[in-house]
This record gives C-alpha cells, structure tokens and sequence, in this order.
C-alpha cells in the first residue's frame, strides 16, 4: 500500500461515512482488487476511479477510495472528478476534498489492491445485509465504466466476490477477511 | 399522456411567415455548455438563440441585455465575455459560489420579447372558416373595422408571461434560485433541475398564481434534432395537483415548453391569454 493511502481519517463529514486506510494487525480487511487495463489509444490519460459501497437499492453507504489527480496545483484535480457520475452524484458532491483516507492519486495501468480495516467507523457501523462494490472509472478524453460486485455483509463472514469490466476496468475482485 | 404536435406544428410552421405568439416554428434556447461540474473556479460558456433547430443557431441571437444570472444566494451575476453575433449570442460565466445558479430570460406579456416576437399593439386572433382554422392580425382598430367580433368562433390570441430559464450547478445542487415566485405562470421544481438521469421520472407542479396549474401542459423535444426526420415532440399533461411526470426518452439536452392558457375577453371579444415556462435541461446518462 503506497504511503499516501496510510494517512488516517482526521475529518468525519456529517450523515456521511468514509474509510481510514488503515488496517492493523489481527484486524478484518476488506480487499478491494482493482485492474486497470492497457489500452491502445492515441492519447492515454489515467483514469479517475471512485470505490465504494451501496445498498442493493443504490443508496450510497460508505467510501473506499477516489483516485484523481490530487497533486495538481489550486485542487485543478477536483475539476474532472463530475465525470465519475454515479460517485459524484451519491456523495462526491457532499464531501470536502481532498478527503483523508479516501482521496488518492490516479492509478496506472496494472493491478491494486486497495485495503482497509474492516473495524474503520464506516465499515464496522454497516449493519449485516446485501452490499454492492461498485468501482466507476472515467477516462478523460476516453471513455467511463461501471462495475458492481454484489457481496454479503455480515459478522465473521469471509467474501470473496468478483466482476469483469469491458472497456475501462479489467478484473474487480472484493476480499473480506475476519480476524 | 402523450400525443403527437405534427398536426398543430405543420399549422404553426405555415403560418410561421408572421409570428405568432405561441409560434412553435421558432424556439428559444439558452445552452450551458455543461450543467453539472466540481472544483472550484469554475467556468460555464452559453449560447443563446432563436432557431428551428434545436440547439444549433441559424435565425435569430437572444437579446444578451434580457439575460439575468442569479447565483446559489440569489444574488445577481455579471455575464462576461459577452459576444452579439448576427444568429447566436454568447456569454460566459465564472462559478464562484457552490451550488446552483439560474439563468432566466422573463418578459411579462405585451412587451416586445426576447427574440422579437409577438409586439407592441398587434393583436392575434383566430376564427373557424367551415372547419378550417385561419388567423388574422391587426389592430384594436382593425378589429372593429373588419367586423371580426361576428367571425364564427373568433377569439384572440394573448400572450402572457414567458419565462425561459436553464440552470448550471457546482458541487452540491442547492434550491434557492429554483423557489417559485407566486406570481404568473411558474414551476415548482419537484426533481432538481440538475439531477436529471435516464431511467429517472422527472416530475414538476406547474404553478399560476403559486396555486397547482391542472390544465398546463408540457412539451418535450430533444436536442439534435437536425439529424432526425421525426422531432419527436412528446406533451406531458398535468394530473389533478399540477404535476407532470416526465420519463427521459434517452440522456441529452432537452427543450421543454410548459404553457398554460387561461380565456377572458379582450377589446370585446373573447381571448385566450396563454403564457409560456421554456426550460433547457440536461439529462445523464445513469
């Protein structure tokens, strides 16, 4: 896990839930595998990904991880992140970014695992039920992808669940471990 | 509840040699360049024109002085880099505050409006010839003079409020720039103008005098219409509160004209006062 997702939560924006990145030793985890695929395009920027975790019904329940480009100067970054629809719609919008924890810098081409502690506030607080991993990737000048991993919540519940995209994502895969 | 216009619009497009004011030959539209954005700073660029095609420009500019910008607070916004051209306006405007911003053109009836229809002390009226529906113009003078008031069926056109607005949102959409006024023809904006999905029913109360419009109506064209033989108009009634649900056909830019009419009389004769709500909105894809 690269350094800048070990920072932790410092900022609880109200009714709303995110994730510390940080998961200790003995604690859950919840894995959450994400591929980003080559593509031959003419020009090729990283795309923006958004994580997170909704009810079957779609209502938004908790943030994993927003991936853009958080460096640029004057939050410049924050311009293109309404391109990832579905996340800037059900609580981009609400929040104030950079969000710690959850904020963090385009992924390259390949896989990675983003991971965090199953007891962080806004996981242990999810009651036992039916989730959806949903992971949106936009592109810019390129395209935008959708893909959802339906997965059980529940105490001492082991998952392992995974889904395919077409275009902008590769293979999605959500591990949860118990302690 | 839909019915197709072709009939009504085949009518309004004869007679679009001299406007009338519920002309739906030409239509209006001012057209954010997007409608929904994050970060701050931002910026919008808008067209804005009279045209037949929706939404590319081959008529008539809008009248950039009749623009007005409010912003989340409801304070007024300067429009900048303001260009006249010969068939389109266009302005641009800095997002400085979160949350949503209204951009409104409004003429209550009987002035010139934007885009130069209807006008000073023309009267419009229409009357029924053996079945056949015909028009006429003129004067109260004229009125009098050609006998009009015997015409079977005769009865004038008047044009009430029009109103013609679309809104921009940064961040959070907020709600202060959508609160009906109570005054006129109005709407109440039940889904937030800038939270518009395919797959997602948009629903509206049409308002007059802030009481629920039951007998208002609205129409629904797409964008792009240039690229398809059929405009595909579709009109939404509303129900016993004033609502009107709209479901999207597809995600895009769309025009939408509410109008309600009300009947009276008018230099002796009787009228139809019809006023108009055009709304330009964007609907996303899921």
């Amino acid at each position: 896990m690269p350094p800048s997702l070990r920072s932790t939560l410092t900022r609880l924006v109200p009714g709303l839930t995110s994730v510390a990145s940080v998961a200790s030793a003995g604690a859950g985890e919840l894995t959450a595998s994400i591929e980003i695929p080559q593509l031959n395009v003419a020009e090729y920027h990283r795309p923006y990904v958004a994580v997170w975790i909704e009810t079957p019904k779609r209502a938004f329940a908790a943030n994993v991880a927003v991936k853009y480009d958080v460096e640029m100067a004057d939050n410049e970054g924050e311009t293109w992140l309404k391109d990832l629809r579905q996340w800037w719609r059900k609580s981009g919008r609400e929040l104030d970014l950079p969000l710690d924890g959850v904020s963090g810098p385009t992924l390259p081409v390949g896989t990675h695992d983003i991971t965090v502690a199953t007891s962080a506030p806004a996981l242990s607080e999810l009651p036992a039920g039916n989730y959806v991993l949903v992971v949106e990737a936009s592109r810019e000048v390129g395209g935008r992808e959708l893909v959802r991993v339906p997965f059980a919540w529940g105490a001492n519940q082991s998952v392992e669940a995974s889904a395919a995209g077409k275009s902008e994502l590769g293979n999605i895969t959500l591990r949860i471990s118990q302690p | 509840m839909k019915r197709s216009r072709s009939t009504l619009l085949a009518a309004a497009l004869t007679f679009g040699a001299f406007c009338v004011p519920f002309s739906h030959a030409h239509r209006q539209w001012l057209l954010p360049s997007t409608t929904v954005l994050s970060g701050e700073g931002q910026w919008v660029s808008v067209e804005g024109a009279v045209s037949n095609n929706l939404f590319f420009p081959n008529h008539r500019p809008i009248r950039l002085e009749s623009i007005a910008v409010a912003d989340p607070d409801g304070e007024p916004v300067e429009i900048q880099n303001a260009i006249a051209g010969e068939i389109r306006s266009s302005f641009e405007l800095q997002l400085n505050k979160p949350g949503t911003y209204a951009l409104s053109i409004v003429s209550s009836g009987r002035r010139r409006g934007p885009g130069g229809m209807g006008g000073g002390d023309t009267l419009f009226g229409s009357w029924d010839d053996n079945g056949q529906p015909q028009r006429w113009r003129g004067t109260p003078e004229s009125l009098v003079t050609e006998g009009m008031a015997a015409k079977p069926g005769f009865k004038l056109q008047e044009r009430g409020g029009r109103r013609l607005v679309t809104f921009v949102t940064c961040g959070s959409p907020t709600t202060k720039v959508l609160e009906p006024t109570g005054e006129g023809f109005d709407i109440e904006f039940l889904t937030h103008p800038n939270d518009l999905y395919f797959g997602e029913a948009a629903t509206f109360r049409l308002l007059v005098d802030g009481q629920p419009a039951t007998e208002g109506e609205m129409t629904v064209v797409a964008g792009n219409d240039r690229f398809r033989n059929d405009p595909g108009e579709a009109i939404f009634t509303a129900d016993k509160d004033g609502i009107v649900t709209v479901n999207w056909p597809a995600p895009g830019r769309y025009w939408i004209e509410a109008s309600v009419s009300s009947h009276g009389e008018a230099h002796g004769v009787p009228s139809e006062k019809t006023s108009t709500y055009i709304l330009i909105l964007e609907v996303l894809p899921e």
